[in-house]
C-alpha cells in the first residue's frame, strides 16, 4: 500500500512524462478496443439480422446492394422484379421453401423505411404486435418498435410517404392516399424494429395516384391485402427473401439457376457477409497493426521515462534503502510505476474508445437508423487490461531492476 | 551500548583495507570522528549503519551483532534502529516534508502517527513547513527535515555524515546543536563524522580517522 502511494505520486511529481506515456499508453488500447467494439457490434447487427434467410432473389446489380437493401434496409435497391417471375418462390407449397417473403421498397416517411410485404415478415424476425392489430386495407401501416418510438407514432396516425430514404418535403407524395397506423410491433432487436410495414399494395397504390395525377376519371384499381401476393400480375416488386427447408443441394443449384437463366439475381447473405467481413477485416488488420506499434512505443516511453529518471532518482532510492527498504521494494516501486502508468493509459483508452464508440453509434443511429450499444464491455476489453498490466510490467522490468541494485554507499557517500 | 572491533573494510580484493578504531559509545553519549577528506570516515559511518559490510570485525548495539545480519533483517533493523543524516540532504522528492518522515516510520514497520510527527518536526523548529516539499526549503532547513526524518523512529543510534559541511558557522553551531540536545533528549547514541574543525569544541568524545591512524583507538 505504502509503494502504491508512493508510486502515485512519484508519477504526479513529473505529469509531463507521466501524461506521453499515458497517451501513448490511451491511444493503443484505445485503437485496439475500438477496432474490437466495432467489429463486434458490426458483427451482431449482421448476424442477428440474418434471420435465417437462405437467398435473396432481387434485380440484377451489385450483389451487396441488394443484401443490404432488402436485408439490412441500408443502400438503394438494386431495381424491380416483375412479381410473375418471383411467384413460384412465394408459393407456400414450393419442395425446397420454408418461407418466402416478398418485399417491396422505395418509399420511406421521416427516414424511416416503409417496407412493403405479407405477414411472413414478422415470421422471419420472430416480431409480434405489441399494440393494435395487422393490416385489412391497403394503406395500414404496422410500424417497428423503434422506428414508432423515434417518428412518435400512435395507433391510428396518418402520414404521407417520400420517395427515396431522404427526407424531403419535395419528394412527399401528397397527391397518395395517407398511410394509418394501426399497429406497433414488440421490439426484437432486429431490423423488424426499425422498419414501417405496410402490405405491398400500399406502395403500388402510392404510385398509382401518382400516375393517375391529373386524371380525374382514372380508375383505382381495388387490392384485397388480406390474400396471396400471387394473385396479381403485371406488378413487380423489389425482392425475395427465402427460407430453406434443411440445408439442401436444390437451394445451391436454385441460385445458379436464377443467375444463369433468368433477368434476375440470387444472393447467398451468409456468402455475401462472409465477402464483407473479408473486406472490412484487411482495414482492420491494417488498424490493429497500428494500435500494436502505438502499443510499442507506450512501452519504449515508460522504460525511457523510467529509465532515464534512475539518474536523478539515485539518491532517493538510495535513501530508501537507509531507511529499511530493501531491493525488493525499490524493484516493485519501479514496477509499479509502470504498471499504474500502463493500465491508467488502457483505462482511458477503453474510455476514450467508447466514447468514439457513442460517436459512431450516434451517426450510424441518424444515417443508417442503426442502433450501436457503446456500453457493451467485451471480456476481450478485459483482457486489454490484463495486457497492459503485462505491458507495463515488462517495460518497468529493467529500470526496476537497475534501481533494485542501487549502490546505498556510493550514493550517500556523495 | 554500541561497540565495533576490529572493524576493517575493502573495496576490492586487491585494494587496500581501511582498519578503524574500536568504538565503545554508551546511551545519551556523543562522539566526534574526525578526519581528512578520503580517510574512510564515510567508509566507517557506513559499516556502522549496516549500509556496508565490514571485511572483519563487529558492530554491536546493544547486544545485537547487526553486522552478522543480512538481507530483509538487517534493513528491517536499521530501519527501527539507526538514524541517519547525510552529507547531502536526500528526500523523496514527490512527497512533502511530513510525508517523508511518515515514509521513515512506514518503511520501518512503525505506524505514521500525526501526533509523533508533528512533534518531531517542531521540535526542530521547522512545524510550518510541515506541508511543504523539501525542495522549497533552504538548504539549513532541508538539513534540519534530514535530522527529523533521522530522529523520527526514536532510534538507538543516530549516524551523521558531515551534517555541517555545506553550512555556515551560525548554521553549523545550530545543527550541532540540535543533533546533540535530541539525541540526549531521546537517550540515544550520536556519532558525528566530520572534517570540520567547528565542530570540535561541541564533543568531550573524539576519535581521528585517517591512513595515518594506527589501527585501534578505544573510547
Amino acid at each position: 500500500m505504502i509503494l502504491l502511494a508512493l508510486a502515485w505520486r512519484n508519477l504526479l511529481f513529473r505529469p509531463w512524462t507521466t501524461l506521453l506515456s499515458l497517451v501513448l499508453a490511451a491511444l493503443g488500447a484505445g485503437l485496439i478496443s475500438l477496432i474490437l467494439l466495432l467489429n463486434w457490434q458490426l458483427e451482431q447487427q449482421f448476424d442477428r439480422n440474418l434471420a435465417g434467410i437462405n437467398l435473396v432473389i432481387g434485380a440484377k446489380g451489385s450483389p451487396l446492394q441488394l443484401m443490404m437493401s432488402s436485408m439490412y434496409h441500408i443502400s438503394s435497391p438494386t431495381g424491380n422484379v416483375p412479381l410473375d417471375a418471383v411467384k413460384p418462390f412465394l408459393n407456400p407449397e414450393h419442395p425446397y421453401i420454408s418461407l418466402g417473403v416478398p418485399l417491396s421498397l422505395g418509399d420511406s416517411y421521416r427516414g424511416r423505411r416503409i417496407v412493403g410485404t405479407r405477414p411472413a415478415f414478422l415470421e422471419l424476425y420472430g416480431a409480434r404486435l405489441a399494440a393494435g392489430n395487422m393490416w385489412t386495407e391497403v394503406m395500414d401501416v404496422v410500424a417497428g418498435a423503434t422506428a414508432a418510438r423515434e417518428l412518435n407514432l400512435q395507433l391510428g396516425d396518418t402520414f404521407s410517404s417520400s420517395h427515396g430514404l431522404i427526407e424531403d418535403d419535395d419528394l412527399t407524395h401528397r397527391d397518395a392516399p395517407e398511410f394509418r397506423v394501426t399497429g406497433v410491433l414488440a421490439p426484437t432487436g432486429t431490423v423488424a424494429d426499425l422498419v414501417l410495414l405496410t402490405p405491398s399494395e400500399s406502395l403500388w397504390a402510392v404510385h398509382d395516384a401518382h400516375e393517375a395525377h391529373g386524371d380525374d376519371h382514372a380508375a383505382q384499381p381495388a387490392y384485397r391485402v388480406t390474400g396471396p401476393l400471387t394473385q396479381y400480375s403485371e406488378k413487380a416488386i423489389t425482392s425475395v427473401l427465402l427460407r430453406f427447408r434443411g440445408t439442401s443441394v436444390a437451394g445451391l443449384n436454385m441460385q445458379r439457376s436464377i443467375n444463369e437463366n433468368t433477368e434476375m439475381q440470387a444472393v447467398t447473405p451468409s456468402i455475401q457477409l462472409a465477402e464483407l467481413y473479408a473486406t472490412m477485416g484487411q482495414g482492420e488488420e491494417v488498424l490493429r497493426q497500428l494500435g500494436y506499434v502505438v502499443v510499442g512505443v507506450s512501452i519504449l516511453s515508460i522504460f525511457i521515462g523510467l529509465y532515464a529518471s534512475l539518474d536523478r532518482r539515485r539518491g532517493e532510492l538510495a535513501l530508501l534503502r537507509s531507511l529499511g527498504a530493501g531491493p525488493g521494494k525499490l524493484f516493485g516501486l519501479l514496477l509499479l510505476e509502470g504498471t499504474i502508468t500502463a493500465a491508467a493509459g488502457a483505462v482511458l483508452g477503453l474510455l476514450a474508445s467508447h466514447f468514439g464508440l457513442f460517436l459512431i453509434a450516434r451517426y450510424f443511429s441518424e444515417t443508417y437508423r442503426y442502433d450501436f450499444r457503446a456500453l457493451v464491455f467485451l471480456p476481450e476489453e478485459g483482457g486489454l487490461l490484463l495486457g497492459s498490466l503485462i505491458v507495463g510490467a515488462l517495460a518497468a522490468a529493467v529500470p526496476a531492476w537497475r534501481a533494485s541494485r542501487t549502490d546505498v554507499h556510493r550514493t550517500l557517500a556523495g | 551500548m554500541l561497540e565495533s572491533r576490529h572493524l576493517s573494510f575493502r573495496y576490492t580484493a586487491t585494494a587496500p583495507a581501511f582498519r578503524f578504531p574500536d568504538l565503545r559509545v554508551a546511551e545519551g553519549n556523543a562522539c566526534l570522528l574526525l578526519g581528512p577528506s578520503g580517510g574512510g570516515k564515510s567508509t566507517c559511518l557506513h559499516l556502522l549503519a549496516g549500509v556496508l559490510t565490514p571485511e572483519t570485525g563487529e558492530t554491536v548495539l546493544n547486544g545485537t551483532n547487526y553486522a552478522a545480519l543480512r538481507g530483509a533483517e538487517l534493513d528491517r533493523f536499521r530501519g527501527r534502529n539507526i538514524g541517519l543524516v547525510f552529507q547531502r540532504a536526500y528526500f523523496l522528492e514527490a512527497l512533502t516534508v511530513r510525508e517523508n518522515l511518515a515514509i521513515a516510520r512506514r518503511t520501518a514497520g512503525l505506524p505514521s502517527d500525526p501526533a509523533i510527527l508533528t512533534a518531531t518536526l517542531d521540535k526542530l523548529g521547522i512545524g510550518q513547513y510541515a506541508d511543504t516539499l523539501p525542495g522549497r526549503l533552504s538548504v539549513g532547513e532541508q538539513q534540519r527535515v534530514t535530522i527529523a526524518r533521522a530522529l523520527v523512529n526514536r532510534p538507538t543510534l543516530i549516524l551523521a555524515d558531515e551534517p555541517t559541511s555545506a553550512l555556515d558557522r551560525a548554521n553549523a553551531a545550530r545543527v550541532s546543536q540540535i543533533l546533540r540536545d535530541r539525541a540526549a533528549e531521546l537517550g540515544a547514541i550520536l556519532v558525528v563524522v566530520t572534517h570540520d574543525d567547528r565542530l570540535r569544541k561541541d564533543f568531550s568524545h573524539l576519535v581521528e580517522i585517517g591512513p595515518a591512524i594506527p589501527a585501534t583507538d578505544r573510547l
